[in-house]
């Protein structure tokens, strides 16, 4: 059950908030200056789970939720989900039989946590959807899920395409390595992939299989398509690590100067990867905006109640991330207005490594 | 009583009181997986205030049922000293059926769920053939079904998740008798499939067979037991119990998934062998897996109850405690039997 905490009026004003019609924050800064002060005195008790946290990504987007619930003063009992929607959901059958104040999770797979997080819900407490549907988007309206925190994973994976594309001229043989078939993203992804190709008749989709997030999965069907095809130009893995996996096969094959791959997530190896030219071009997924989001959304729902918080937060909040290439925009004639360049001429690169290292993006 | 050295009677004695710490010796090993059982409820209880609760009982029942289901069906295979590595994928393609049938091809119940069910348990005897016929080991014959189960549920599905599902698996696996509090019918399932495997196992001529092949096939052939056919039937039962499981699966987790969920053949198989089942066949038994599944699904759901255990160590830590029940559960029970044989 949801604990909504003592807010009284000598509080509000003391934490330097704003009184609209009700209980109303000015905007979240004086909210997280309201729970900094309680942080001690009133923590707020949470559940969160993640796909799994042996996945980098998932790893950093805990960093960035339990730095986050600290800020905030909420404690976080955190749940793996192991990559497994079977055990997961033995997870949220005990979280269900639990009181806490929000649950925050991003599920393996599609409709296989309703049923307990209809409990939750319906036993009044706050559930934030992070990166991946819980349900399809009505229901999840329907079911009472607060909001739903994710990237767009369409754009992300249109944009790495534009870039894979303009590296291929435009023409040639492609292959795609797909995520787990059931994650809502990876379909996503998956959709980017296609649209950005369909404008290009000239290229030929010559592979199109699920890696399940597996890089060893990976690597195989890259052998695989390169014996098929050794004439192949591209690549585009739903994520990096497929992505970086791939790469090698390609390098190992001696056919990297042939084969551009690209990728999404960014995560700092990928990064890297893409300063040294492995891989063309990467989109950030925002792991630390999507988590430590989460937890605003759910010590503010806990913190005014949950219907206010429904009644303010979205449905939908989109978490975006920039793409990433190692080019450097350097037109000659704007070298003396490089504000009309590119990233002002800049790489991006070293800039976002150092936000994901603040847990920021 | 203290014994003189001296007494006449100080040898009959130390034998009869040997004989008495023998027997209790006995008694205590052969009760090793309910030690150990009781002593991590007992652990679990005092380090989290959220365990040793009714509805958390409840839920460690729930959690450990689909296991249970598949259980049955590996009990019976690895008391033949056989194994079936296809379980995860054949329930998998099950539930896909279930769902496709129901949803995208309009097939009213229970139609969708026999076909499921004739599938799996089509699968089960295809394995059991190819073992039995072509002498290829269980081990290759199950790993090449389970790759076959598989490719087929990545191409009915076409790779996309399912979630209109079949009443029947509905029910089965979210459904509940007495009310949205009421007790959970998946595990009604569950220990009805093992009641009826131990029925079979306990009861029956073929399953002393089962025993007999797993115990010794050449001995087993010579008295007559055709062993050929008993690892057919027990592949088929397994593929039978498989394809449950994924109905059952499939329902309570609200949507057929187009690729199988790993973690099942693992579970199940460390499940059976954790409570006394042995992988060479002839010893165990469906209460012997009773009790493996109870502490697997102890363990697991216990740790998650310890908010304060590092998150990046219950793995480790499972292992670790998993390693010690069979150390418990085997090593014991492996002294219990040389102690009877001497």
């Amino acid at each position: 059950m949801s604990t909504k905490h003592n807010f009284s009026r000598r509080n509000f004003l003391k934490g330097g908030l704003t009184v609209g019609a009700g209980l109303a924050f000015g905007n979240l800064m004086s909210f997280i200056d309201y729970r900094r002060a309680r942080a001690q005195s009133e923590p707020i008790r949470a559940a969160m789970s993640s796909a799994g946290l042996a996945g980098s990504w998932n790893a950093q987007g805990q960093d960035a939720a339990m730095y986050w619930a600290n800020l905030l003063g909420v404690e976080v009992t955190w749940f793996d989900g192991e990559f497994d929607a079977a055990k997961q959901r033995g997870k949220f059958d005990q979280i269900a039989t639990e009181s806490w104040d929000f649950v925050a999770v991003q599920p393996n797979t599609i409709g296989t946590l309703v049923e307990p997080i209809q409990a939750i819900i319906d036993a009044g407490t706050a559930v934030i959807d992070m990166d991946t549907l819980v349900a399809p988007l009505d229901q999840l309206q329907e079911m009472g899920v607060l909001t739903f925190i994710a990237p767009d994973n369409m754009f992300m994976a249109l944009s790495v395409m534009n870039r894979v594309i303009a590296k291929m001229g435009g023409s040639g043989k492609i292959s795609h390595i797909g995520g787990q078939p059931g994650h809502t993203g990876a379909q996503a992804r998956g959709q980017g992939f296609l649209n950005a190709l369909a404008q290009y008749p000239d290229i030929e989709i010559v592979d199109d299989q699920p890696g399940n997030w597996d890089v060893s999965q990976a690597a195989a069907l890259t052998e695989s398509v390169l014996n098929r095809h050794p004439d192949l130009k591209a690549i585009f893995a739903d994520n990096d690590d497929m992505a970086i996996a791939a790469r090698q096969v390609v390098e190992n094959a001696g056919l990297g100067d042939q084969v551009v791959v690209g990728g999404v997530d960014a995560m700092p190896s990928a990064l890297e990867a893409v300063a040294n030219g492995q891989l063309v071009a990467t989109c950030r997924n925002p792991s630390c905006r999507i988590h430590g989001w989460a937890v605003v959304a759910g010590a503010y729902a806990a913190t005014v109640g949950l219907e206010q918080a429904r009644a303010e937060i979205p449905i939908f909040v989109l978490a975006d991330g920039p793409v990433v290439t190692a080019e450097i925009d350097s037109n000659p004639d704007l070298a003396a207005e490089p504000w009309k360049l590119a990233n002002y001429g800049l790489s991006s690169i070293e800039g976002q490594l150092w936000l994901e290292s603040q847990y920021i993006l | 009583m203290s014994i003189q050295t001296d007494n006449l009677d100080a040898p009959a004695s130390r034998l009869r009181t040997e004989s008495q710490s023998s027997v209790w010796l006995r008694r205590f090993t052969a009760l090793a997986p309910l030690w150990t059982l009781l002593a991590l409820v007992i652990f679990f209880s005092i380090a989290s205030p959220t365990f040793a609760r009714p509805i958390n009982f409840n839920n460690i029942l729930a959690q450990i049922s689909t296991l249970a289901i598949f259980g049955t069906g590996m009990t019976f295979v690895l008391l033949t000293g056989e194994i079936d590595l296809s379980i995860a994928a054949v329930a998998g393609l099950a539930g896909m059926i279930a769902a496709y049938l129901y949803a995208n091809l309009d097939y009213q119940e229970p139609i969708p769920t026999i076909a499921a069910l004739g599938a799996s348990t089509l699968l089960g005897l295809v394995g059991g053939f190819a073992s039995t016929r072509f002498r290829i080991p269980t081990f290759m014959a199950t790993l090449a079904l389970s790759l076959i189960a598989g490719g087929l549920n990545t191409y009915v599905s076409k790779g996309r998740v399912i979630s209109d599902l079949p009443e029947i698996a509905a029910f089965l696996g979210s459904g509940r008798i007495g009310g949205q509090s009421g007790f959970r019918v998946i595990i009604i399932v569950a220990a009805l499939s093992l009641l009826a495997g131990h029925l079979v196992l306990r009861y029956t001529r073929f399953g002393r067979y089962v025993y007999m092949t797993g115990a010794s096939k050449s001995a087993a052939r010579l008295v007559g037991v055709n062993t050929d056919r008993i690892l057919l039937i027990t592949l088929t039962i397994s593929g039978f119990a498989a394809g449950l499981a994924g109905i059952v699966s499939m329902g309570r987790l609200g949507s057929a998934q187009p690729i199988a969920i790993p973690s099942y053949l693992i579970d199940t198989i460390g499940a059976v062998v954790l409570g006394g089942t042995a992988l060479t066949g002839g010893r165990g038994g469906i209460p012997q897996t009773v009790m493996g599944l109870l502490i697997y699904g102890t363990l697991r759901n216990g740790l998650d109850n310890i908010p304060s255990i590092d998150i990046y160590l219950k793995d480790f830590i499972t292992g670790v405690v998993l390693l010690a029940a069979l150390v418990v559960n085997l090593v014991l029970s492996g002294r219990r039997a040389r102690d009877k044989t001497s």
